[in-house]
């Protein structure tokens, strides 16, 4: 239960380094064939060729490779999709003074958002569209030597032309949310069952129901706490998908319920509701304990909890049924947890 | 205190204020427009598109897709001109009017249910769209931006 604020002072500082660098780096002074290529200019001086790229990942922090996602955007904001792109990353500094590192460089794969199309046979170069044609991020496993500030620049071919963006980042000495091989936090997430809630705090999309009906059952009938009382594995879900900022929440709960619906017999599934209440800004007391850190919070993410109580695995903000899938088949079967057959809350 | 991460609507931001048209939040007025001693600009008849990504490029496709019968027609625009202008629109306008947000983003929900349920009674769509159109311009209007609902 906390106020939401606005940006805090870190957070203008990396929002200021992010601007930086799509206004000053992103303009490719070459063309594929290296040669210096001034290429259409605006009337303010910016380069329209260069690439709007938005770092997705969430709670980066040093040490072992991880998963890093990046959206990439024209500057007329369709989507760079498809495909690979390569990706250079480079210490910026700490803030306190710069240091200069090594670069990493690793290629970033097309990742669609749940339920995103792809043509088949995939394309085998990014291309540019719009949302209703695909809409996704790219990723990379990637690990940062120290914390600090950090760019990436991203390269597509696109039409045979070599189009660049950057984007800036922090990286942290550690994550601050739950982390792989952690003990998870056993918390009493509200369920359909929960009497002391309004329905729209079990899933945001209730409210629009005109019976309050607090859709998808399957991943609103157990808690973390009891999944991990009954020693089984838990994929959890943290969103919200209405009052969503990411855009990517709807589709991530989606998700888990297909997937709930299907490995039913391998773990329990569980949707975490960011809001108790967004209009008086209350968070839910459950996303509170796993992702509020510092005043700042981020989702929507998924965790995949073994049956030992640890983190096996966390993706923040974009995931897709093969990322999960996998995971999710190498589970040993076991009956089925009941969900429950209480019926749903209504707006009483 | 809460900060919500707010990486996919900086995108927008980040243009608008480097000069691209991406992601602005203000409507070109005649004050912010550019000098009119640029004849090729004052000498068409026709009203200008608004900048995509803008709030009123956001409700004229919500309004075209309110009135378009075709279903398939209609998610397209929504996705293509609408869907992210009112997610930049709705975050800018939680820290003045969070209860105008609100109702933003359930009037967005609504209507991505609509286009995700098959069959969706076309009435009930087009007056979600449109209601959305109204939604975006009341949280438009807490930002200062002057936008025109649907017309009737």
């Amino acid at each position: 239960m906390s106020e939401v604020a606005q940006r805090g002072r870190l957070g203008a500082i990396l929002a200021m380094l992010m601007l930086l660098a799509s206004c000053g780096s992103a303009t490719d002074p070459s063309d594929s064939n290296g040669s210096a290529s001034p290429g259409p200019t605006s009337v303010a001086g910016i380069d329209p060729s260069a690439l709007a790229v938005t770092v997705a990942s969430y709670d980066i922090a040093q040490g072992a490779p991880r998963r890093f996602l990046a959206g990439v955007e024209t500057s007329d904001r369709r989507l760079v999709t498809f495909a690979t792109v390569d990706m250079k990353f480079a210490f910026a500094g700490t803030g306190k003074g710069e240091a200069s590192g090594p670069e990493l460089r690793t290629t970033g794969r097309y990742l669609p958002v749940a339920g995103s199309d792809v043509p088949e046979p995939p394309p085998i170069k990014p291309r540019i569209v719009t949302a209703s044609q695909s809409r996704g991020v790219y990723a990379t496993m990637v690990g940062f030597d120290r914390p600090g500030f950090w760019e990436v620049e991203v390269t597509a071919d696109l039409d045979g032309k070599l189009r660049r963006g950057t984007g800036a980042f922090q990286v942290l000495e550690s994550a601050r949310l739950p982390d792989v091989g952690d003990a998870a936090l056993a918390t009493e997430n509200l369920t359909i069952s929960s009497s002391d809630a309004p329905p729209a705090a079990v899933d945001s999309r209730a409210a629009g129901d005109p019976d309050g009906t607090v859709p998808n059952p399957e991943i609103h009938s157990t808690t973390i706490a009891a999944a991990l009382a009954a020693k089984r594995p838990v994929l959890a879900v943290f969103a919200t998908p209405v009052y969503c900022t990411s855009r990517f929440c709807g589709p991530v709960t989606d998700l888990v319920a297909e997937l709930a619906r299907d490995y039913s017999d391998r773990a329990a599934f569980v949707h975490v509701e960011i809001w108790r209440n967004f209009q008086d800004k209350v968070i839910n007391k459950a996303a509170a304990e796993w992702l509020l850190r510092d005043g700042n919070l981020t989702e929507p993410w998924i965790y995949l909890i073994g049956a030992d109580g640890r983190i096996q695995a966390r993706f923040d903000n974009v995931a897709n049924r093969s990322e999960l899938e996998p995971l999710l088949a190498a589970l040993p079967t076991s009956a089925a947890m009941p969900i429950s057959a209480a019926p749903s809350v209504g707006k009483a | 205190m809460i900060r919500r991460a707010a990486a996919g609507a900086f995108v927008g931001v980040a243009l608008a204020a480097c000069g691209g048209g991406g992601g602005r939040l203000t409507t070109p007025t005649a004050a912010s427009g550019p000098p009119l001693s640029q004849p090729a600009l004052v000498a068409t008849t026709e009203a200008p598109s608004p900048p995509r990504g803008s709030p009123a490029a956001a409700i004229d496709a919500l309004c075209r897709a309110a009135g378009d019968p075709d279903a398939q027609a209609a998610a397209t625009l929504f996705a293509d001109d609408a869907h992210d202008a009112l997610h930049d629109l709705a975050l800018a306008v939680e820290s003045k009017d969070r209860a105008s947000a609100a109702r933003l983003y359930q009037a967005t929900e609504v209507v991505e249910s609509d286009f995700s349920a098959a069959g969706t009674p076309t009435g009930n769509r087009s007056a979600n769209l449109r209601a959305l159109a109204t939604a975006a311009s009341q949280s438009a209007a807490v930002l200062d931006v002057a936008t025109s609902p649907c017309p009737k």
